[in-house]
């Protein structure tokens, strides 16, 4: 019992030494092309239709980045309820279904198919570091997988989803992701969180303290910009 | 013991770094200004929900909830789990609730923030206690009634603070949902029943997060009961 009342007095410690380096981590990662991308909210961005579609657009994002997490962890910890894996993927779709209606059903398949390898990668390192395996091998695939969906990105909306900011996006979460992983492994539960916040601001929150967008900004106002004239 | 102790940490967290954080989060502005904008009526001046201003609070106000949703999910699993890492999440639920609770400071002031802060603590620390008592196989009666009691509670504050925009009876449903929808994950978690956990979180993220066609997600309410109440603060 008193050791928790000890953890509680550690974590008293944990917001000021983090919040000093979290900031510095956070400047040293800000990317010069995330920070142009700030630049692209725009009027239309601020319709109802569009604010009503970037919240749903959050929702989803929100959904996917936390059903990961979750099911990272149950995969290292051997939960059974590791079967959320359908749910996880079932996530990924519904983010499909949402650009269907603008770049159509084929490539919002492609896009699922995209995501789900880039996934189902990230599980793969995951799983080779549990098992004690050299991680070259599923590191390089899931940098290779990432880049299969910068380029995909790339090509349907170059002006809103530049491949090199993709890049950095997604290498940057799952890097945060395999962390988590990581520092669960070693029960640094405080390097763990850490990690979770840096994932919340690069999806969810952006960044308050550089103005960098989360990637479901840019996603939902990539996909406004490409079609105003249907969010007006 | 444990109660009073995490209780008396938590208040130590809620003013200074809670404060400064998220008092960055509202005021920064990554959303352009209307007057730096060509006007064509693309969204309308006369609904102040919509200016850049408040569309940047109600995205803060969303990701706001969204972080006190999935760390009180995390503590719920961790602690059916027993897992090591349950107090730091328990810690964590309580600084997202700090953070919720500052976002009311500019225009409630102080005391309704931390009024706020005491009374949502009120609603989650029986949650987080019921959770340990599922674990531990104990009988959860008495913080069902704690739960409904804070419910009460904090309905009556928000509707007494916005009557228009946060009445009392639409709080109470939404927080005894959002209640039952944690309560549901606890138990389908210990019963092994993964499905029904899903249910149970989707239900949560649902009332919180995206809402149905009977009732936009609270985080809309919140955000636009601030809004709407004060809208000369969010012109610009």
């Amino acid at each position: 019992m008193y050791k928790i009342i000890t953890h509680n007095i550690k974590e008293e410690h944990y917001d000021h030494p983090m919040t000093a380096e979290y900031g510095m981590t956070t400047h040293a990662n800000t990317k010069p092309h995330m920070q142009h991308l700030s630049s692209m909210s725009n009027e239309i961005t601020l319709s109802p239709i569009s604010v009503e579609f970037r919240m749903n657009v959050r929702s989803l994002f929100s959904r996917f980045f936390w059903r990961t997490r979750e099911y990272l962890v149950s995969l290292l910890d051997d939960r059974e309820s590791s079967d959320v894996e359908s749910e996880l993927y079932n996530n990924i779709d519904n983010i499909g279904s949402f650009i269907d209606p603008y770049y159509g059903t084929t490539i919002a398949n492609d896009f699922n198919n995209s995501m789900k390898d880039v996934i189902k990668n990230v599980i793969f390192v995951v799983r080779d570091f549990k098992s004690g395996k050299e991680l070259m091998t599923s590191k390089t695939r899931l940098s290779e997988s990432i880049n299969t969906l910068a380029n995909f990105l790339n090509r349907i909306n170059p002006t809103q989803w530049p491949h090199s900011a993709v890049v950095a996006i997604f290498s940057d979460l799952t890097n945060n992701w395999l962390e988590q992983i990581s520092s669960r492994k070693n029960k640094d539960w405080i390097g763990d969180m850490m990690s979770v916040d840096k994932n919340e601001d690069l999806m969810l929150s952006g960044d308050p303290q550089t103005g960098s967008p989360s990637f479901s900004e840019i996603f939902s106002k990539g996909i406004i910009a490409e079609n105003q004239q249907r969010f007006i | 013991m444990y109660k009073v102790i995490t209780h008396t940490i938590k208040e130590e967290h809620f003013g200074h770094p809670a404060t400064a954080e998220v008092g960055m989060m509202v005021h920064s502005n990554t959303s352009p200004k209307i007057g730096q904008m060509s006007m064509n009526g693309l969204y309308s001046k006369t609904d102040p929900t919509n200016s850049p201003k408040a569309v940047e609070f109600r995205m803060v106000a969303r990701n706001l909830l969204d972080k006190y949703l999935w760390r009180l999910r995390l503590y719920i699993v961790s602690a059916l789990e027993g897992s090591e890492d349950a107090a730091l999440l328990e810690s964590e639920v309580f600084k997202a609730i700090s953070q919720i609770s500052y976002a009311i400071n500019e225009y409630y002031g102080n005391p309704a923030a931390m009024e706020l802060k005491k009374l949502l603590d009120s609603f989650t620390i029986p949650i987080m206690e019921e959770a340990r008592a599922i674990k531990a196989g104990r009988s959860v009666d008495n913080f069902e009634k704690k739960i409904e009691t804070s419910i009460d509670l904090l309905s009556d504050f928000l509707s007494k603070a916005n009557p228009t925009n946060w009445p009392k009876s639409a709080v109470r449903s939404i927080f005894t949902n959002l209640a039952k929808s944690f309560n549901d994950q606890t138990k389908s978690r210990k019963n092994k029943n993964w499905l029904d956990d899903i249910i149970a979180l989707n239900q949560a993220q649902k009332i919180i997060l995206v809402g149905d066609e009977q009732m936009p997600p609270f985080a809309e309410i919140f955000a636009k009961g601030i809004i709407s109440a004060f809208p000369q603060k969010f012109n610009n």
